[in-house]
């Protein structure tokens, strides 16, 4: 074989097996590419499977919220339905008791007091869940006013008299001479000593139960502190965690062997808390257990706790974090879930305006510093989008784009690395947008109007004027004010018909009315008034000052509860 | 004897109510709803109303009102019966010119005192 053979048949050789080597490259090539191809489509999939499953959880979470809502409702309106033919049992068993006193022997009054005992029962427990889906749904409410506490506890030992000697105990109250007065709620406040104390003596035989008050400094202020303590069965740790919590009591067998629904001190502790203070509990097994109650005194300027709903666990509002880098996603998602949000994120344009949609969220934070990832078109296409322009955007941007954001419609923006404090701030003021808060004065006299709207003005409130109650009405129902001032004497629909309305109406009912009247008030007129109207102003008698902070406090107020208050999933503003 | 006058719209209410009243010496007269409640006030001149407060035609808020508006009726004390045991209602049957206030299921210890109360008052 020639030495040119043989070069030409190692060259063939060579060439066939580049050829080969070509040839599972580029299968191998193929099969990548098919893998990456598939690997990205799962990806996808994946990624539309978590937001599906995210929307659904979240919608699915929101009719939660709903059901509790309705079942709250649902339970005030029947237990109010239930009492009505309890009345008639108790009451026609009270008439045959009486009747049958003339009888004699009566061997039916037994029977009759068994018929009246359970009727009571049965109307104790339907009051206490009529309470508690109260709460549950918001309408509980707090009245303010100053009591004498010693005359309270007097009350209250006379009223629980018979259900301390039914199990043959005694009570002792004790209290110092000066306790003085008090102001707070005093029908929850009784309520919550008849509470412990029925309690204790349901749980004690034979034995002391004794009643404490004595005056505190609380924090936050000067109160009363109340005690309960009984020699009764006590608990076992055990047993007292989750006392507090609705239908349970320390075990299945106390409700066997002691009845109740296990609500009242669930009860007591809403009122406890509605009401500033708080109720602790110490007790010891085969011992007894000590009850102590904290009621501060409520100075028209120390804000209350709003009613924390007993099942519901409240979201602060939804916001939607739009960006490709992960890792900043999830630094974000801590602080923000920390402070009650509910965070979603979109890893793209298209996923985050679907969640946009999907997802009504309170606020979006859009990441535009990536110049891979286009967010600039994501806030044109949220901006022009009329179901979604509504919602406003954070921007994180750097600084040269600021103005751009700005120009496109951003409501605010930030700078990397985010600022967590700085962030939650800035959501909380795009929550509740800056738009001036208006207040409507109604008032037939056309000087008082003018001096009331210019010194509102000067705040920065808008104002809307009615002449006479009639129109006060009208405008009422054109657009909820923040704040309405009312004068008492107007032609026809007088001040009074204009609060009582207000009153009643549930669009209406939590508009903060203040009175400024010339109007020579009664006593029973200012009571009545102290109930329905946030505060009164007499013509001629009040400062400024005064009126302005009153109802500064009370815009401040109502946007504090209504981003506070907002249904979960569509935020405030 | 004491003429009292009972507005209420629930049979079986106003038959435990007038039963017993009666029982304890009193002169019950009875009205089914606010406005004959105003009526029979002004041609009764009882000596006190016990008035419940949801009644048909006119409700009691409005009846109490009436009354109190009226200078043949104003002095005649008006107690307002409801079933809502809350402190909105005490205020709002005082502002409507109820004399008292008391709830449903009718505790008749409690009402024959507060009647009483406002019985030796005139």
């Amino acid at each position: 074989m020639s030495s040119i053979e043989q070069l030409e048949r190692r060259l063939e050789r060579e060439r066939q097996a580049r050829k080969a080597a070509e040839a599972i490259a580029e299968e191998k090539t193929r099969e990548i590419y098919d893998a990456n191809v598939r690997l990205q489509q799962l990806n996808n999939r994946l990624e539309e499977l978590v937001g599906q499953r995210t929307t659904e959880l979240a919608a699915a979470r929101d009719e939660a919220i709903r059901a509790s809502k309705a079942k709250s409702d649902f339970l005030a309106s029947m237990s109010h339905e239930l009492r009505t033919p309890l009345n008639a049992i108790i009451g026609y068993s009270e008439i045959l008791l009486e009747e049958s006193e003339d009888l004699v022997p009566s061997e039916l009054r037994p029977d009759l007091e068994k018929i009246r005992g359970a009727g009571r029962n049965l109307l104790g427990l339907i009051n206490d869940i009529l309470d508690l889906s109260k709460i549950e749904a918001g309408k509980m409410d707090v009245f303010l006013e100053s009591f004498d506490v010693v005359a309270l506890l007097d009350e209250v030992g006379a009223t629980v008299e018979p259900l301390i000697a039914k199990n043959g105990n005694a009570l002792t109250v004790n209290c110092e001479a000066q306790l003085g007065m008090l102001r707070s709620d005093p029908i929850k406040v009784r309520q919550i000593l008849l509470n412990l104390l029925s309690n204790a003596a349901k749980f004690t035989t034979k034995g002391r139960i004794t009643l404490t008050a004595r005056r505190r400094g609380l924090s936050g202020g000067d109160g009363v502190e109340f005690e309960v303590t009984d020699k009764g069965i006590g608990m076992t740790p055990d047993q007292l965690t989750g006392l507090f919590r609705p239908f349970s009591q320390a075990d299945a067998s106390t409700t066997r062997k002691y009845g109740g629904t296990g609500l009242g001190l669930a009860i007591t502790r809403h009122f406890c808390r509605m009401l500033g203070g708080d109720v602790t509990v110490d007790s010891t097994f085969g011992e007894g257990s000590t009850f102590k109650v904290t009621v501060p005194d409520i100075d028209s300027d120390t804000a209350l706790a709003a009613p924390q709903p007993v099942w519901e666990h409240r979201v602060v509002g939804t916001v939607l974090v739009v960006e490709d880098g992960r890792e900043a996603t999830k630094s974000l998602a801590g602080p923000l879930t920390q402070e009650g949000y509910r965070v979603i994120t979109a890893g793209g344009g298209a996923d985050g305006l679907r969640l946009a949609r999907e997802g009504t969220p309170d606020a979006i934070i859009l990441d535009v510093v990536n110049p891979e990832f286009d967010g600039w078109e994501i806030l044109r296409l949220l901006k022009t989008d009329t179901d979604l322009c509504d919602i406003p955007v954070i921007l994180v941007t750097v600084l040269d784009d600021r103005d751009m954001g700005f120009a496109l419609g951003a409501a605010e923006h930030l700078t990397k690395p985010i600022n967590p404090k700085e962030l939650l701030r800035l959501l909380a003021r795009v929550q509740r947008p800056e738009v001036a808060p208006d207040v409507l004065v109604v008032d037939d006299d056309q000087s008082t109007r003018a001096m009331l709207r210019r010194m509102l003005v000067k705040e920065g409130w808008r104002v809307r004027e009615a002449a006479n109650g009639a129109e006060g009405l009208e405008q009422l129902a054109r657009a909820v004010p923040a704040v309405m001032l009312l004068d008492l004497m107007m032609p026809e629909v007088d001040g009074f018909e204009v609060l009582r309305a207000v009153r009643q109406a549930a669009a209406w009912r939590d508009i903060p009315v203040v009175i400024v009247t010339s109007k020579d008030l009664t006593r029973d007129e200012l009571e009545w008034l102290r109930g329905h109207a946030m505060d009164v102003f007499q013509k001629g008698a009040y400062s400024r000052a005064e009126l302005i902070a009153t109802v500064r406090a009370m815009v401040d107020a109502a946007r504090v509860a209504s981003s506070r208050m907002v249904p979960p999933g569509r935020g405030g503003g | 004897m004491a003429k009292i006058l009972l507005i209420e719209d629930n049979e079986l209410n106003r038959d435990m109510l007038s039963r017993r009243l009666v029982r304890h010496g009193y002169d019950v007269l009875v009205a089914y709803d606010g406005a004959s409640g105003v009526e029979m006030t002004g041609t009764e001149l009882p000596d006190l109303v016990l008035m419940d407060m949801s009644l048909p035609v006119l409700d009691g808020w409005e009846a109490a009102q009436r009354l109190k508006a009226n200078p043949e009726t104003r002095s005649i004390p008006v107690i307002a019966l409801t079933a809502h045991a809350m402190t909105a209602d005490r205020e709002r049957a005082l502002a409507a010119g109820c004399d008292d206030y008391d709830t449903k299921p009718i505790e008749l210890p409690r009402l024959l005192e507060k009647m009483q109360r406002l019985l030796a008052r005139r």
